[in-house]
């Protein structure tokens, strides 16, 4: 009743979007799809942490920080010798650390004050690395960062990457998708529609806010990392305030209820941008008409479509049952 | 057994006071009727008992505990629980699990339990409907709390307020914007939590009929300072309590 219960139907379309995920490098017709599938997972990565940030009521505009702190942090470990496997969990690990810090500062403000704290984490996050240079190679970046290898087998070419890239994602996929149905996502949910009432029902709202920032934080860390190694290289641009806002709108986009909003946005919009590359220089006002119309038409995320369609299919029989019951 | 003290509790907003000194008991087993003119200061009261507003001063203790000036998150896992003045609902989450957010802070599972299994939410929805049937909400478990009338998102308050079980219940104009039936029958619901849970009550009232059929106490409030209590019909035959209401002639007339 309260949760759409995992229906045959459900787990035959889950099934058959994860084989065809899977099976992607055999039918791509050129290495390109592969690398624009790998993005898209890395970026369903970063649009899940966003959504679990959201799922308490945070909007969080310095997301792209994060993933770069992750990707410096594993970059230069993984430099100094470490294993790039156990470095991604490192630089999830510090991004998350920080964000539990910073959040138990700054979610103390609301609304728009949190939004611009967020922003100017990032900013900091973007300047540091420019002026740090000794450490982080300022504005050329870090050049040559060692591929993941797992037990030997390096990930070094893309049809090689793509699985490693695909596993993590939809891990990522599955933990949110159970933390969305445990009690904290449910308080979380319960935050960001009332947080007066939630905090009449016995919930610290200021605690659950704050690990749901250093939950979605640490995601965008780990995915920061995973990026990192497979483009081998990391700068102050991999990670700017416009990639916090494209996450922003993916999330928008595909919609924040559920873990179906983010895989519709990134799917929608990862591709988006190189299928409008051949219109040279319209493809930023085709870009920005999509989204406008999208807000417009769709304001709750293209996933939400779904759910007006299945409960366009239940409206008869519920109507019906109610009239039944009314009669004493 | 006295559930709830309240000793010599303040509270002020820069220059002023909204509730000067106000000392009362509330016993276990208590239907306490809290009144008094608009601005008496009745809801600054009703919030810093149940945490959301520090005591300027004085003193709260519940169930022998001191409480004043803790989060209210606190305070309701103690089992003090309250409802709001407006309907507080979750509006586009069912009825049912609006019920069921209710019990949160309950610990059925603790903060990270529940990842793997769908035990404490049979559990949380199995508590809800209790009171959703206490509360005459049975019918309209599936609805989303917007699509419920006034009235019923005023009880579905009330509900999730008990999801809690708490020992004691705050209400804060649990009638006021009601139509007589709907009053009357929220009335009639409370009488049967009452009953049926032996929950303490505490109300904060505008609407006479309902606190003097309602409560076995009633506490007067006026300008921030109690001005009498004692029994519903020792309380409206009180000159003072008369004054308070409708002015000096009234008392001669």
């Amino acid at each position: 009743m309260t949760l759409p219960t995992t229906k045959p139907v459900h787990l035959v379309g889950v099934g058959v979007a994860v084989a065809v995920a899977v099976l992607l490098p055999w039918f791509a017709p050129n290495q390109f799809y592969i690398h624009l599938a790998t993005v898209g997972c890395i970026n369903l990565m970063l649009v899940l942490g966003l959504a679990i940030i959201a799922r308490a009521g945070q909007l969080s505009m310095g997301h792209g920080g994060f993933a770069l702190v992750g990707g410096y942090v594993s970059a230069l470990l993984s430099m100094k010798g470490w294993p790039p496997l156990l470095t991604l969990f490192v630089a999830g690990l510090v991004a998350a650390v920080i964000a539990a810090a910073l959040g138990w500062i700054i979610l103390r403000l609301r609304g728009v004050y949190f939004v611009l704290v967020a922003f100017a984490f990032s900013q900091i996050a973007v300047l540091l690395a420019l002026d740090m240079s000794s450490i982080t190679g300022g504005a050329n970046g870090l050049v040559g960062v060692p591929p993941i290898s797992i037990v030997g087998y390096v990930l070094r070419a893309k049809p090689q990457f793509y699985p490693f890239a695909l596993g993590c994602a939809l891990v990522t996929l599955l933990l949110t998708w159970l933390l969305y149905r445990s009690p904290l996502g449910t308080m979380m949910a319960a935050t960001a529609e009332n947080q007066r009432l939630t905090e009449s029902s016995g919930i610290d709202t200021h605690r659950v806010q704050v690990i749901a920032f250093t939950i979605g934080s640490g995601i965008a860390g780990f995915a920061g990392a995973l990026s990192t190694h497979y483009l081998r290289f990391i700068s102050p641009d991999s990670y700017t305030f416009w990639e916090s806002v494209s996450y922003l709108t993916m999330l928008v986009v595909g919609g924040r209820d559920g873990v179906l909003g983010p895989v519709v946005g990134v799917l929608v919009l990862t591709p988006l941008p190189e299928l409008l590359r051949s219109t040279e220089g319209l493809q930023h006002i085709i870009y920005g008409t999509m989204l406008v119309l999208c807000l417009m038409f769709v304001p709750n995320g293209l996933a939400s479509l779904v759910h007006t369609w299945r409960a366009r299919q239940h409206v008869a029989p519920a109507n019906a049952t109610r009239v039944v019951e009314e009669v004493p | 057994m006295s559930m709830l003290q309240v000793d010599s509790l303040k509270r002020s907003f820069g220059g002023l006071v909204a509730v000067r000194t106000v000392s009362f008991d509330v016993n276990e087993g208590d239907f306490l009727g809290l009144i008094g003119p608009n601005g008496a200061g009745k809801t600054t009261l009703f919030n810093v008992i149940s945490g959301v507003l520090r005591p300027s001063a004085g003193t709260v203790r519940f169930l022998g505990r001191d409480i004043s000036g803790q989060p209210a998150n606190r305070t309701v896992r103690q089992g003090l629980s309250r409802t709001f003045q407006a309907a507080t609902i979750y509006p586009e989450a069912t009825v049912i699990e609006n019920a069921a957010r209710g019990t949160l802070g309950s610990n059925l599972t603790g903060l990270w339990g529940g990842f793997f299994s769908g035990k404490w939410r049979a559990e949380a929805e199995n508590r809800a409907l209790h009171v959703l049937d206490l509360l005459g909400l049975t019918r309209r478990v599936g609805l989303k709390a917007r699509e419920l009338s006034y009235g019923e998102q005023r009880r579905l308050g009330v509900a999730i307020a008990l999801a809690s079980e708490p020992r004691l219940l705050m209400l804060d104009e649990p009638v006021a914007g009601l139509n007589p039936e709907e009053a009357a029958e929220l009335a009639s619901v409370l009488r049967r939590v009452k009953a049926e849970r032996g929950v303490t009550m505490v109300m904060v009232e505008h609407h006479m009929r309902t606190v003097m059929g309602l409560c076995n106490r009633v506490v007067v409030l006026d300008h921030g300072t109690l001005i009498a209590q004692g029994t519903p019909a020792e309380v409206v035959s009180n000159p003072v309590v008369i004054e308070a209401y409708l002015g000096k002639e009234a008392v001669h007339a």
